[in-house]
């Protein structure tokens, strides 16, 4: 979905109307599904786990309290997301905004390139989401190689098993998330560019 | 990246580059969020949901209550069960009378029309007589737990009735656990006077103290009173688990909680006295069969999976 196309989907739609019902419980269960994306954008900004923590239940709860009164026509996430950023470009005091200015803050950002970055968010989020799923083993040989930089020796030694080992759980491990990149935009690419990054490490 | 790739590989990522417009900038944002690293999976690996909703419930608890108001109910009917999607709130209602009710995991702050205000535990039930702030103002508290912060009137006392006992306010932070066998109130702040409805004895009780009726099947045991910093206070047989983190609490000023108020029924043996706080609660967690966490400075206790 492009910015242009985003309005409420048919499901967004019905969570919307029950967050407006007062359903506490479609509101808990959206608010968990959708919390470590709009965590991680508030960090981005703030580099403070805890005011990004605080800074999305603040949206959650203002949308909570106003939800009668607001006309979201737009996406839900969409309308939550800039919300969060803005609340996290404007929780920074003046000297670190006018610093970051210069260096990665985009004020002017468009509404379809805040969009983009949503979306690749999302792509990042499920890429985790993943990593997190891998069985134990794999999980450990892949976050020691892509996380901590180790060699494939340097894993073996450490986890006690040998290179064919790690090589087939890191074989495994790019299976496994392969499927999440390929099936986000149908990209042989992806498979090439992340091959590269792997090996290009080891 | 590219000068990584074999001719083939490099051939084959040319032609879908060219492909279209739409696939170059594809490549570029791919190659932008690797090239961050995915820096930030550290934070999210770290990310709790379910305890940053547990701030976000409590702050949605400060909020004002919905309330309903039904019209002439039988006087032998139970409750009513009013529910919009997850049942978060039912309201029960007698005679005109307002209720509130919540469920398990959810606490509720409410606010009453003479300023005093009420913060209702999980799976805890309780009504404004009707008339409340008008006539009278008296509460029924049928079942579980609250904590009432009262605006004192001296024209007009403020009640709390619990079938066993009622407590009437003399200006008051207060809190209730109503169990099945057991009424325990600790006082926070200031006076009440706890009156024993059977023989309408009354005992003042000041701030610090603490005191448990057994009713029900435990009626034969009579009462207990904890003053503040009692010389017994840690030392107990047989006695209910709130009674016991009421002393806890009292002599240590920490805040406990259970998560599962029907846990608060447990008998339970115990020396406490010249245990540090934090063992303490050990023993009571290993001999009640529970753990404990600290949430926000309050130790939740929470039966072991």
């Amino acid at each position: 979905m492009s910015y242009r196309s985003a309005t409420m989907s048919p499901e967004e739609e019905q969570i919307w109307q029950a967050i407006r019902q007062r359903d506490e419980q479609i509101f808990e269960a959206y608010y968990k599904a959708n919390y470590r994306l709009f965590f991680l954008a508030s960090c981005k900004y703030l580099r403070d786990p805890e005011a990004a923590e605080e800074i999305v239940n603040d949206v959650f709860i203002r949308i909570w309290e106003d939800a009668l009164t607001l006309d979201i026509q737009a996406s839900l996430k969409f309308y939550l997301y800039r919300a969060v950023v803005n609340q996290s470009l404007n929780a920074l005091d003046k000297r670190k905004r006018e610093r970051l200015r210069h260096e990665e803050l985009r004020e002017d950002l468009r509404a379809a390139e805040e969009w983009e970055e949503m979306e690749d968010n999302e792509l990042k989020l499920k890429f985790y989401k993943a990593i997190d799923e891998l069985p134990d083993q794999c999980r450990k040989v892949f976050k020691l190689s892509r996380f901590e930089g180790l060699k494939q020796q340097e894993i073996a030694d450490r986890l006690g098993i040998s290179i064919k080992t790690v090589k087939n759980h890191i074989t495994r491990a790019m299976k496994d998330l392969h499927k999440v990149l390929f099936d986000y935009k149908h990209l042989p690419l992806w498979l090439m560019a992340v091959n590269y990054f792997f090996w290009c490490h080891h | 990246m590219q000068d990584e790739l074999t001719k083939e590989q490099e051939l084959q990522l040319n032609e879908w580059l060219e492909a279209s417009a739409a696939n170059q900038e594809t490549y570029d944002r791919v190659t932008r969020l690797y090239r961050e690293e995915l820096a930030d999976y550290p934070l999210y690996a770290a990310a709790r949901e379910d305890e940053a909703w547990a701030k976000v419930q409590r702050r949605m608890g400060k909020g004002k209550a919905r309330v309903l108001t039904l019209k002439s109910w039988a006087a032998a009917a139970a409750v009513v069960i009013l529910v919009a999607g997850a049942g978060l709130w039912y309201f029960s209602a007698k005679n005109g009378a307002v209720g509130y009710a919540t469920t398990a995991g959810q606490q509720r702050s409410v606010s009453l029309p003479d300023g005093s205000t009420v913060v209702i535990g999980p799976q805890s039930r309780l009504s404004l007589a009707r008339g409340y702030n008008k006539t009278n103002r008296t509460i029924e508290l049928i079942d579980g737990e609250a904590r009432f912060d009262v605006v004192h009137k001296a024209d007009q006392p403020f009640e709390v009735d619990m079938d066993a006992a009622t407590i009437r306010d003399i200006g008051t932070s207060f809190t209730i656990d109503k169990t099945a066998d057991s009424i325990v109130v600790r006082v926070i702040s200031g006076r009440i006077v706890f009156i024993q409805n059977e023989n309408r004895k009354s005992t003042e009780i000041a701030a610090g103290g603490a005191i448990c009726l057994y009713t029900g099947s435990r009626r034969a045991e009579g009462i207990r009173e904890t003053a503040a910093g009692g010389a017994d206070s840690l030392r107990f047989v047989d006695a209910p688990l709130s009674l016991i983190l009421v002393n806890l609490e009292m002599r240590t000023g920490k805040r406990i909680t259970l998560a599962d108020p029907a846990v608060a029924q447990k008998r339970l043996t115990l020396n406490l006295e010249g245990e540090a706080f934090e063992n303490a609660l050990e023993v009571i967690c290993s001999s009640a069969g529970l753990k404990y966490t600290i949430r926000d400075g309050t130790y939740v206790l929470e039966r072991k999976e």
